[in-house]
């Protein structure tokens, strides 16, 4: 099994403001803005198809509001 | 694991007031934690010192030992605590307003103390800080109050000049880098400073062609390139090059 099966995308959605720099930024194209906006009014990303997920970690990495993190639940390891 | 990876060291409550969205402060912290977490450095030796404006925040938000210094001369602020606490890792946060206004005269009397610190530098490309007070450093460059344009800084060979030991620029794409950069940095002698590009979304708002913090990406992505050998730090000017030069730009550990 490739890491892609395993790396499994978290969106806190309290935490996330809607800049949408995941969404541009994961080349696997997992992530899509929401149709609806959360009670914020912020439209969060949510994820389209976690298949695709590399676990390459950028999202997490970019996200200036730690709204979004990956996890290897087979592992429980985070990317480094 | 239900938590993100730096939840620990994160104020969790301060983060929806801190920035705005996209703002890339809120990256350059990310990487810092995760920077802080992945060295290996008790997170109980970390002393964060921060200056002015939305930068200062970032005091707030996090799980550590920080202190504001407001407007008051912060890397001397920083020496002193160093001093207090040889075995402390003492970074120090500075937008353009602390680096430039007071704080380049002060990096001088840092290194000349011989004080071993840490600058994250984020270069919001702020020009004018106040009516009174002007901080030139964009590659945008702006009119100042009185309408006249004046010349920006080059920080890394500012940095460089002054005597650091380690100088590293990054934009808030490059995260992954910046992370390493400071890792590497916290393990040197010396002053190191690692400068993060990342322009004020609301500043430049006006200016046109900046965009949104997601077309920043972009834009930070096909206007970027890696230090070659044989650049000059007197060439790091962000204005004078075709694309912003990033990368470790100086180590005396391995010049
Ligand atoms: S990068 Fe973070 S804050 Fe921005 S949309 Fe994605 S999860 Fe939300
Ligand atoms: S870990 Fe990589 S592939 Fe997965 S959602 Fe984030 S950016 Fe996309």
């Amino acid at each position: 099994m490739n890491d892609a099966a395993r790396a499994e995308v978290h969106i806190i959605v309290d935490r996330c403001k809607g800049c949408a720099i995941c969404i541009e930024i994961c080349q696997a194209e997992v992530l899509v803005k929401s149709p609806e906006a959360n009670p914020a009014g912020v439209f969060v990303p949510v994820v389209r198809d976690a298949t695709a997920c590399t676990g390459c970690g950028i999202c997490e990495m970019l996200c200036p509001d730690f709204a979004i993190w990956v996890s290897f639940p087979e592992t429980e390891e985070t990317p480094q | 694991m239900k938590m993100h990876p730096v939840d620990e060291l994160l104020h969790d409550h301060r983060l929806a007031s801190a920035w705005c969205a996209g703002c890339g402060i809120g990256t350059v912290v990310g990487a810092f934690l995760a920077a802080v977490t992945e060295s290996g450095i008790g997170s109980d030796l970390i002393r964060l010192v921060s200056g002015i404006g939305c930068t200062e925040r970032a005091a707030g938000c996090v799980n550590l030992r920080t202190c504001r210094a407001g407007r008051q001369c912060i890397l001397d602020h920083a020496a002193d605590l160093k001093l207090a606490d040889p075995g402390s890792h003492v970074i120090a946060l500075m937008n353009n307003a602390d680096l430039l206004v007071s704080g380049a005269r002060d990096l001088d009397r840092a290194v000349r103390r011989g004080a071993r610190l840490l600058v994250i530098h984020i270069n919001n490309v702020i020009y004018v800080s106040t009516r009174h007070g002007l901080v030139a450093n964009t590659p945008y460059t702006r009119p100042s109050w009185d309408r006249r344009f004046e010349i920006p800084y080059n920080i890394p060979d500012m940095a460089v000049a002054y005597g650091a030991s380690y100088v590293a620029r990054w934009t808030q794409l490059h995260a992954g880098w910046m992370k390493y950069s400071i890792i590497e940095a916290l393990s040197r002698d010396g002053v190191s400073l690692v400068e993060v590009v990342s322009p004020c979304l609301v500043y430049d708002a006006d200016s046109g062609g900046i965009g949104e913090s997601f077309e920043r990406i972009r834009i930070y992505n096909s206007n970027t390139s890696f230090m070659k050998a044989g650049v000059c730090h007197r060439d790091l000017d962000i204005r004078n090059t075709e694309s912003i030069i990033i990368g470790n730009l100086f180590d005396q550990d391995v010049s």
